[in-house]
């Protein structure tokens, strides 16, 4: 166990690396000189070459990558160049809310898929799966950003049972900040669920074939037994990978919803900082997130032999 | 089936048509079938406009990606050892950035326009094809025809392209239409941000967005774009789904 | 009064049921009996309905198939119609069932003591230690070491012969009246097959259990059951006492099967004038580079051990061995497929290893291999004369030239009017006949046939030994055999080659070395391969 654990903490590593260079080559791509930005658009050339020699411009490229690189595993990402505040507690900030919004989304999402794919492959080209299977596809075909809009015009605007805009910390009032998530959390778990769920109908539905499914029926054990102890640990192991994969592509794309429902999280810290130019901050934010799905992934691979154990040999 | 088919190609249909005129914000009615936006635009001509635009550049961002997807996916799976190693690196790290992200930040580098988004969104979408082509050339590489191949003199690129390829092509295609719409929405979600094809080209994001403000008034602005792109997607997967069955059960044993 | 058999089948009617179209009767008016303490065969080929038939007992029918007519009774109680709760009882308490791959019969996500004991929990109702306790007695029954390790691990980590051991023991731990076991031994090499099935032969008198066993194999029937049923197509051809059926078949179906069975060659070789060597395999070693880690190397496996033979144009030699014996590998090897880690392997003079392009030219056009699997050794996009003619590629022909000579060679084997059709629209024999006209098409002088028939049914395989065998003679092509079963090499080999554990263990001609062994193992082969009386029997 300890290898395989080993083995695939070793083998992100290279990915982490490639994920830097990546951010670095992007960011010195990004047309405009950040001390121009920095100092205006009419100050002289040598203050311009000052600030150079101050932000390390000057520097050879490699020298100034890893020079970055050594502060970004230091946890030091600079500050950013709107707010001078230091990027990393703007990014923990933000996490907080988006992370919360992602990981109840997804959760709720992962149990609606798992009992609805279930019942759906086990009640094959019955009504029901019928209907499960169209629900799932047209919850896919819907954009998560609509969907956040349509539900805020009808239970924001029109009922005004939930509020519109703005956001209330959990600290200062926690009702009022559940108030606030509701509408998010259940316009993402809706759109995630749908593509979960078909993962989990096609799994099980090749588990329900399988030898030993029929074996645990010749032993007599009850549909629901055999359901739930033989199906589903191994139907699981495919749509946790999804889950996975849908998490880190989250972190991003929550930007979408917190534009929706003005949410102030990291998403949207990303959007507005490239909007922007802060190069400091969308740097940082690229770095994070990726760690964050490498992390994500490792975990979820740490969790599979749970539900596989033949991972750990192979 | 049959029926998944022909729904699916419910597509609008392409007009393009002049975009200004003077009455504003008017709702529904015989004269703007669709109601007319802020501007007094007629919002039934912009979104056939916008679907021309949206479902181009998604278009060219699936042939893009399986095309390039495709022949990396090939000589991965194929080759394997160092060629194997290097490019799923590289394919990993892009996959470990956020798509929307990552488009937004190539897009920043690429600066704004048609063309960018295209390559933004091909990139983002490159590793989640690459996978895929190299998952399947990895089960076909160890067929025995592949060998019988090797046994008859072949040289490898032939052998790649005469029967890996053809034979690698099925859920290719399959995933070119999840790919499809995958461009479709992330194209909306980028102008809907404010970053996609620049005003006063309309894409039925970017006119999701703009009715945001008028929420309270003017409802059907914020459902017309979005029903396209709902629409439009769900006519995509339910194409999907079929081509899916029809290419099953009669090919490959 | 006759007492009520134990088991009992009347009239039994099976269909399918399709959305649009008449229901397919898969299994029509069958009639058959199961007494306490004996075995009953049912044996048939593929599409006989032997396996629905077993199914059917449990009501473990796969979906889109009912039982339109007919009742099963077990002990005089109706089967048939049982409310589901009902026939759960029924289930693995007094009819247990063995499947026949080992490989998925048994949850890979589960340990192997939870899968044990939950029968036990479910039927007789006993808690962990109980459970616990007659487990480890059962697994110490069925042979397998280190029972109490054995409960915590996962099946995985088992190999072949023993998942079956533990299926055994898991189906016997509830003390069934009657055991099905549906080809339970088909997935296995020859030695695991008679320790498994013997196993299950003496359990099953230890415990007084009927057995039902179906299989495609007449030499297991004639082994192990007194009485058996013939099937062909879903109808019962013939019934009765094994022996007298095996030896005096009354149906012509019974006595295709018994035909089809590998016969002894009717006269012994005659001795070859010198003829120049086709093959030289010289101290060959071939390993399996182990598990890499991401920085370093992991021992290599040995998988051929110094092995050395010759083989002369014209001859068939017979290389036998059971799975994981190195035979495959090394027939790999012989057509270039696999590197040699040291030693040498030369044909027609030549050295593999170290050819000039030409000579690779050459080298492919003499030497050729017939895969063991049809559905995957052709293309599914190439037309079939297509992929017969791909051969000829290396060799500087018109493409017109080389459609000719496949047509040609298809014409041979006897599908002439197939040329234009795709693999998936033509049956296993079918394919497998195609593979041969492949190899055969560049007139090579050496043919590797690796376990070409293993996959076949039993009279398809007759067919397509027949048709090879021929085929050789004409050609005059040496053919390297790569099988496991003895009876075969039996029917068409010159001369033998026994491989354990990657050595050989014994060589010469196949007559005597099949009729007096020398060698321990060999002897081991040859009793467990399963035949009929009269069979593998000295000369």
């Amino acid at each position: 166990m300890l290898t395989y654990i080993a083995r695939r903490v070793l083998l992100s590593l290279p990915t982490l690396l490639m994920v830097s260079v990546i951010v670095f080559t992007l960011m010195r791509l990004i047309p405009g000189d950040p001390a121009q930005v920095l100092l205006g658009e009419d100050a002289d050339k040598a203050a311009v070459a000052a600030m150079h020699r101050e932000l390390g411009l000057d520097r050879p490229v490699p020298e100034q990558y890893l020079k970055w690189l050594g502060h970004a595993a230091h946890g030091d990402m600079g500050e950013s160049i709107v707010t001078h505040e230091p990027v990393r507690t703007m990014i923990a900030d933000r996490f907080q809310l988006s992370a919360t919004i992602a990981l109840i989304s997804v959760g709720l999402a992962t149990l609606i898929a798992i009992v609805i794919g279930m019942v759906a492959a086990w009640k094959r080209d019955s009504t029901l799966d019928i209907a499960i299977v169209s629900g799932a596809s047209i919850v896919l075909a819907v954009p998560s950003f609509w969907l956040g809009m349509v539900l805020l015009l009808v239970f924001g605007l029109h009922f005004g049972w939930l509020p519109v805009v703005g956001y209330v910390p959990f600290a200062d009032d926690a009702w009022q900040w559940a108030l606030f998530l509701v509408l998010p959390v259940v316009t993402l778990t809706t759109v995630e669920s749908g593509v979960l769920t078909r993962m989990m109908r096609s799994s099980a539905l090749d588990v329900l074939k399988l030898d030993y499914v029929t074996h645990a029926r010749a032993k007599g054990l009850s549909e629901l037994r055999v359901l739930m102890h033989h199906v589903f640990p191994n139907a699981f192991a495919p749509t946790l990978t999804l889950v996975g994969l849908a998490l880190g592509q989250l972190l991003g794309g929550i930007a979408v919803i917190e534009t929706v429902f003005t949410l102030p999280g990291l998403g949207r810290l990303m959007v507005d900082s490239i909007l922007s130019r802060d190069y400091p901050v969308v740097q940082g934010c690229l770095l994070f997130t990726a760690l964050a799905y490498v992390v994500i992934n490792l975990i979820v691979d740490l969790c599979y032999p749970l539900f596989d154990p033949r991972v750990i040999a192979a | 089936m049959l029926i998944a088919v022909c729904l699916g190609t419910f597509w609008t249909p392409y007009n393009p048509i002049a975009i200004d005129l003077n009455h504003t914000l008017a709702p529904p009615s015989g004269a703007h079938w669709l109601g007319s936006d802020e501007f007094g635009r007629d919002v039934l001509s912009r979104a056939m406009v916008g679907a021309r635009i949206s479902v181009s550049i998604a278009f060219e961002t699936m042939l893009g990606v399986v095309v390039i997807g495709s022949l990396f996916g090939l000589a991965a799976g194929f080759l394997r050892g160092w060629t194997d190693r290097i490019l799923m690196t590289v394919f990993d790290a892009i996959l470990a950035l956020p798509g929307i992200l990552l488009a937004l930040a190539l897009i920043a580098v690429l600066g704004s326009g048609r063309g960018s988004i295209v390559l933004a969104l091909t990139v983002a979408y490159l590793p989640a094809v690459v996978r895929v082509v190299r998952s399947t050339v990895l089960s076909i590489r160890e067929r025995e025809y592949i060998q019988a191949s090797e046994l008859a003199g072949d040289s490898t690129l032939y052998t790649m392209a005469r029967h890996v390829l053809p034979n690698a092509l099925p859920p290719v295609i399959l995933l070119a239409t999840s790919v499809f719409g995958w461009a479709l929405l992330s194209e909306s979600a980028l102008s809907f941000l404010g970053v996609g094809v620049p005003a006063p080209a309309p894409t039925w994001g970017n006119m999701l967005s703009a009715s945001r403000p008028y929420m309270e008034h003017a409802a059907w602005l914020s459902i017309v774009p979005g029903l396209c792109i709902a629409f439009t997607l769900l006519g995509i997967n339910l194409f999907g789904d079929a081509l899916r069955d029809w290419l099953d059960p009669r090919r490959d044993a | 009064m006759k007492p009520a058999h134990l088991l009992e089948i009347d009239h039994l009617r099976l269909e399918t049921t399709p959305k649009h179209g008449e229901p397919r009767v898969l299994v029509d008016d069958l009639s058959l009996y199961v007494d306490a303490k004996e075995c009953l065969a049912i044996v048939g080929e593929s599409g006989s309905g032997k396996t629905l038939a077993a199914k059917v007992i449990l009501n473990l029918l796969p979906p889109g198939v009912r039982i339109a007519a007919g009742a099963i009774r077990l002990d005089s109680r109706e089967l048939t119609g049982l409310p589901p709760a009902q026939i759960r009882a029924v289930r693995g308490s007094e009819v247990g069932m063995v499947f026949q791959e080992p490989m998925s019969s048994l949850n890979p996500a589960l340990t192997i003591g939870y899968q044990l004991f939950e029968g036990l929990k479910l039927h007789r109702g006993l808690n962990d230690d109980a459970c616990r306790e007659q487990a480890i007695a059962m697994l110490n029954r069925v042979r397998i070491t280190d029972p109490e390790r054995c409960l915590r691990a996962h099946p995985h980590q088992f190999s072949g012969g023993m998942r079956q051991r533990i299926m055994l023991a898991s189906v016997l731990l509830l003390r069934p009246r009657l055991l099905i076991a549906d080809e339970p031994t088909t997935a296995l090499d020859t030695l695991s097959q008679r320790e498994v099935l013997d196993l299950m032969a003496e359990l099953a008198r230890d415990f007084n259990i009927a057995t039902l066993l179906i299989t495609h194999d007449l030499g297991l029937v004639s082994r192990y059951a007194e009485r058996v049923v013939v099937l062909e197509k879903g109808v019962l051809r013939e019934t009765g006492e094994t022996n007298s059926v095996l030896t005096q078949p009354a149906h012509p179906y019974t006595k295709q099967l018994v035909r089809s069975r590998p016969q002894r060659r009717p006269d012994s070789p005659s001795e070859q004038p010198s003829r120049p060597l086709v093959l030289e395999v010289d101290h060959a070693y071939i390993s399996y580079a182990g598990e890499r880690g991401f920085f370093r190397a992991a021992a290599p496996k040995q998988i051929v051990h110094d092995v050395s033979f010759t083989m002369r144009e014209g001859e068939i030699l017979a290389l036998v061995g059971t799975s994981g014996s190195g035979k495959t590998t090394l027939g790999r090897a012989v057509v270039g497929l696999k590197p040699l880690a040291s030693g040498v392997i030369r044909v027609a003079g030549k050295d593999i290893a170290t050819l000039t392009p030409e000579d690779y030219k050459q080298f492919r056009a003499h030497v050729q291999l017939v895969f063991q699997d049809p559905v995957s050794s052709l293309d599914p996009r190439m037309r079939i004369v297509d992929s017969v003619a791909a051969p000829l590629r290396v060799q500087r022909l018109s493409s017109a030239e080389r459609t000719r000579r496949a047509e040609e060679v298809l014409c041979q084997v006897g599908l002439e009017n197939f040329r234009d059709r795709l693999p998936h629209e033509m049956s296993g024999g079918q394919r497998q006949r195609v593979a041969i006209a492949r190899a055969i098409v560049s007139r090579p002088k050496l043919v590797v046939a690796d376990e070409p028939v293993s996959a076949l049914d039993m009279t398809i395989q007759a067919q397509v030994l027949a048709l090879l065998q021929r085929l050789q003679r004409e050609y005059g092509f040496a053919c390297l055999f790569i099988t496991h079963d003895l009876a075969i090499v039996q029917q068409i080999a010159d001369r033998v080659i026994v491989m354990s554990a990657g050595r050989i263990v014994e060589q010469g001609p196949a007559l005597q070395v099949l009729s007096s062994p020398s060698d321990a193992y060999t002897r081991e082969l040859i009793a467990a391969t399963p035949h009929l009386p009269g069979e593998l029997e000295p000369a």
